[in-house]
């Protein structure tokens, strides 16, 4: 009960307040799953990508 | 009971509810069969269900017995024998419904054998022969949902289409830049590009001169045009790579088995035209181009041998990733939208349950009018 007055007061208690959080969360939260997705990504394609084989390219190069 | 035309209410305790419209009286039973859950007549709740039938005798008859305390044992002998004379009626009713959906069935299975036995078999104008050989299904580096292309694989793939490849085939849509951080580090593209030589803008007497290839450019062809081409390949036109994988049934298995399916000699019967090669994966079997790849011919920078197959693996991945280099991104953006409408629905199901909950568990009660 504490929790969810606590809510309603900072978050919901104001249009301005409400509408703000919902676009920052949603900014929030993109970010936060699209970085989780590339993870996930990196994880189960270790060793197959361009920046795991890269390093022996730029130091022959360069 | 037969046919009456009556009003049934059912009453949710302080109130009517629901009412059914005039009609048959067969309609109100329904109720019983509804999700609403209906207190048997045990206690002092009288049976669920009461037509009340309008005019005549019957009428004259409930009416009175309506406060005797019969009507309890009575009302649920009527509701019971009408119950149980509608279920009679329906029974029939659904075994003629049974009967014509029998029929139904099996006049609509006997239609459709006889329209395979039709049209199902056609005359192939071809043989499957010259529709090409099916291709093998390889367990591609790529294949998965959430796998990248071996990229290793990629830029060997690219020395072999530069040193074998390009000397007929042009890759039109790909520009040096997008080899970078694919295959190959910036400088090195650069290095490749520089190779060379490209049309610059006209200078100031109006003339065009010649300039070193840069990363926006885009791969050359080897010829200027179709004609140029076609003459240097006795009519035959060799395709642009760039969208080969998707242009061509089977994509990489089958460029793949193309690539990699010359026989060493043509097999008994098979007639091919002067000029053409046989590989049994090309429609009608007789290829313009020869076999390419051989053991050895190119030496790559990472020290793989170079095959016949490891060069068409590699060759097929990189075409692969020409033909779709928004394959990564594809593949992500599949997962994330999995992910956020499985959660959507998941919400609305639960959604869905809320709301409904009061209505689905709610009790239904009569209560009798009082006279």
């Amino acid at each position: 009960m504490a929790v969810s007055s606590i809510i309603y007061n900072t978050f919901m208690r104001r249009n301005s307040v409400f509408v703000g959080t919902i676009l920052f969360g949603a900014f929030a939260f993109e970010m936060g799953f699209d970085s989780t997705i590339d993870k996930v990504w990196d994880r189960l394609n270790a060793g197959k990508q361009w920046k795991d084989i890269k390093h022996s390219y730029v130091t022959s190069e360069e | 009971m037969g046919k009456q035309t009556s009003t049934v209410s059912v009453y949710l305790e302080d109130g009517p509810l629901l009412e059914a419209p005039d009609g048959p009286a067969g309609t109100a039973i329904v109720h019983q069969n509804s999700s609403f859950s209906v207190e048997p007549s045990t206690h002092c709740i009288p049976p669920p269900i009461i037509p009340v039938p309008i005019g005549g005798s019957n009428s004259a008859m409930v009416n009175r017995l309506s406060s005797s305390p019969l009507l309890k044992r009575i009302s649920s002998t009527i509701s019971r024998s009408f119950s149980s004379s509608a279920a009679k009626e329906s029974g029939s009713e659904v075994s003629r419904n049974a009967r014509a959906a029998i029929v139904a069935t099996v006049a609509t299975g006997g239609l459709a054998a006889w329209y395979v036995h039709l049209y199902g078999n056609p005359i192939k104008a071809v043989t499957v022969a010259e529709h090409g050989l099916h291709p093998a299904s390889y367990p591609w580096p790529h294949n998965g949902w959430l796998d990248t292309f071996d990229h290793a694989s990629l830029r060997r793939g690219f020395t072999v289409y530069k040193e074998v490849c390009a000397a007929c085939h042009s890759l039109n849509l790909v520009a040096w830049r997008t080899l970078v951080g694919v295959t190959h580090t910036a400088d090195e593209v650069r290095a490749l590009a520089e190779e060379y030589e490209y049309d610059s803008e006209p200078n100031d007497e109006g003339e065009i001169e010649k300039r070193p290839g840069k990363l926006s450019d885009y791969i050359p062809s080897p010829y200027p045009n179709e004609q140029a081409a076609r003459a240097a390949n006795q009519g035959a036109l060799p395709p642009d790579l760039s969208l080969i994988i998707k242009a061509r049934h089977g994509g990489c298995d089958y460029v793949f088995s193309l690539l990699t399916g010359y026989p060493d000699d043509p097999p008994a019967g098979a007639s091919i035209a002067s000029g053409l090669n046989y590989n049994p994966y090309f429609p009608g079997g007789g290829i313009a181009m020869a076999r390419v790849l051989f053991d050895g011919l190119v030496e790559y920078d990472d020290g793989t041998p170079a095959t016949t197959s490891q060069m068409a693996k590699d060759v097929t991945s990189f075409l692969n990733w020409a033909a779709e280099p928004e394959h990564d991104e594809r593949k992500k953006t599949g997962l994330k939208v999995l992910i956020i409408t499985g959660s959507l629905w998941a919400i609305s199901l639960w959604v869905k349950r809320f709301k409904w909950a009061p209505i689905k568990t709610r009790k239904i009660l009569y209560k009798p009018p009082k006279v």
